[in-house]
């Protein structure tokens, strides 16, 4: 059986800069898999890449068997993948239900609708008439949130989705996570918090200046491992 | 006092005719946030085509005008491929300086083609029927028409923007480009798509206006002036206040017409420069 997502020898690069070094990451069907790293790593850079939204690429990138390393990102989220972008990236003159049907317009067709999106964030629907810049820094990651499951994804990539919010909100929005997986979707996790994103994940892929420094099951590596990998000493 | 009446009557249909100028104006600096200096020659550009479909080839004035709206649809559609999406990848002065190079291209390729007369299109008598109202008044039958063109075309435009999967993803992408890309929309086809509405506006406003009032192939500037005005008054995202612009336009110019033929255009300027610096966001602004 082939896996959901396979990336070969990623290479990303902006302009002359050589920021993703011939990585191989591999995601199966159902998995969670958490990618962590430093400032700069090149956590965003490699989900950028998946998505199709980087200057240049080089390498293969494989989504359900298929290759996709030439395809355009429309292209790439038609068939199953959705992004979850570093500082939620919302429209902020579009109602929240406007920014939530823009997945729709964008995604597969599939189950996953507005009733769903509600019934998961159920303060969306009372403020779904409000203008997505009016809502709370938490309220709109859940519409980013919201947005992606709206596209119904067989993989969702999800770049720090705690940063800057409370955390008894942070709270709130891991709670949802299971119930996303629960749904038989599969994850990319990336995250500040490296002991929240470990424990829910089955594979983790640490990053180091645009390398994998480690990479392997949560529960064979020691914190030590995980700190010198991390931090590079 | 009818005269009165009757002028600010007279004024507010033709203020349609500036609101029509200026919703293209509106959609490429709201949707594709650029200024098109060659707007107005556009504008002028239908027009004679307008004068060829019914003078050459003699078609009646209304097919005629039927056939420029899908002709300035598909202008608009590839003139975005073909042309602003280029430049647009560079930097925004680099797009406004390719406008003002097409619309000097566009005023020497009419002259070229037309020669420098002042022309009007014939539309077999609708200019002159005029329906009496009450009293003196009179209105005509064309003005009405024009603003009744108008109301259709914003109230077409608001549906569509704001009703439609296809408005949620225009006005999603001229919110946040970049945002747009990374949820998989089609920026560069929802813009000629957005631009193929705006050749829309061009070829209706350049149709009525040819049968209004003379045009030459200089006309251009004039357009993009009164179109600039309107749409900064009515302050961005609103089509009614764009409607509302061209009526206070066309009023101070009428007006100032009455106090002086001299200040019939200086007036509209006037009043527009008042109103800016009292309201610089504009009357209307959506956001
Ligand atoms: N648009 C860009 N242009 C040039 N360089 C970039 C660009 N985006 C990222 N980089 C560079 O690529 C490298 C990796 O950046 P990236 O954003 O992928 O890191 P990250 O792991 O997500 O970091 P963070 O934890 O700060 O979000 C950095 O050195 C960064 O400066
Ligand atoms: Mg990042």
């Amino acid at each position: 059986m082939s896996a959901l997502l396979e990336l070969r020898d990623l290479n990303v690069f902006y302009g002359a800069f050589h920021s993703v070094h011939g990585i191989n990451i591999t995601c199966q069907e159902g998995e969670i898999v958490s990618l962590i790293g430093a400032n700069g790593a090149g956590k965003s850079s490699t989900l950028r890449a998946i998505i199709g939204q980087v200057p240049r690429i080089t390498g293969e990138m494989r989504f359900d068997g298929e290759d996709m390393s030439k395809c355009s990102t429309p292209d790439r989220i038609a068939s199953g993948i959705a992004l979850v972008p570093e500082g939620r990236r919302l429209f902020p003159n579009l109602t929240v239900e406007e920014n939530l049907m823009i997945g729709a317009y964008t995604g597969r067709p599939g189950p996953i609708g507005l009733k769903d999106v509600y019934a998961i964030f159920p303060v969306l629907l009372e403020r779904r008439k409000q203008f997505a810049r009016q809502l709370s820094g938490g309220q709109q990651q859940m519409v980013a949130i919201g947005r992606a499951l709206m596209m119904n994804p067989r993989l969702v990539l999800f770049d720090e989705i705690s940063l800057g919010l409370s955390p008894k909100i942070i709270g709130d929005i891991y709670e949802v996570l299971p119930r996303i997986r629960d749904r038989g979707l599969s994850m990319i996790l990336v995250e500040q918090d490296i002991s929240r994103s470990l424990a829910m994940a089955d594979h983790f892929v640490c990053m180091l200046e645009g390398r994998i420094s480690l990479a392997g099951r949560p529960a064979d590596v020691t914190r030590a491992q995980i700190a010198a990998s991390y931090f590079g000493d | 006092m009818t005269g009165l009446l009757d002028q600010i009557i007279q004024a507010s249909l033709l203020g349609g005719l500036y609101a029509i100028f200026a919703l293209g104006l509106a959609i490429s600096v709201g949707v594709l946030k650029f200024i098109n200096v060659a707007h107005g020659d556009l504008i002028v550009a239908m027009s004679f085509l307008m004068l060829t479909l019914t003078e050459s080839l003699g078609l009646p004035a209304p097919i005629a005008f039927a056939l420029l709206i899908p002709i300035g649809a598909g202008m608009g559609w590839l003139l975005q491929y073909g042309l602003f999406q280029r430049a647009a990848s560079q930097n925004e002065l680099q797009i406004i300086l390719i406008t003002f190079g097409l619309s000097v291209i566009l005023q020497n390729g009419l002259l070229g083609i037309y020669g420098a007369d002042t022309r009007k299109v014939t539309a077999g008598g609708i200019e002159l029927a005029s329906l009496h109202l009450f009293g003196n008044i009179n209105i005509g039958v064309l003005p009405l028409i024009i603003f009744a063109t108008a109301c259709v075309l914003i109230a077409g435009l608001e549906q569509l923007l704001y009703r439609t999967g296809l408005g949620v993803k225009i006005r999603a992408i001229a919110d946040a480009p970049e945002a747009a890309r990374l949820v998989g929309l089609k920026v560069a086809g929802l813009m000629a798509i957005a631009m193929a509405l705006v050749g829309i506006t061009e070829a209706v406003s350049g149709g009525l206006m040819s049968i209004w009032t003379n045009f030459d192939p200089s006309s251009g500037s004039s357009r993009l002036l009164i179109a600039f005005e309107v749409v900064v008054l009515a302050g961005l995202g609103s089509f009614w206040g764009v409607l509302v612009g061209g009526i206070i336009i066309a009023l101070a110019q009428t007006f100032g017409g009455m106090v002086d033929s001299a200040y019939q255009v200086l007036a509209g300027h006037i009043v527009f420069l008042i109103l800016f610096l009292a309201r610089p966001q504009g009357l209307f602004p959506k956001t």
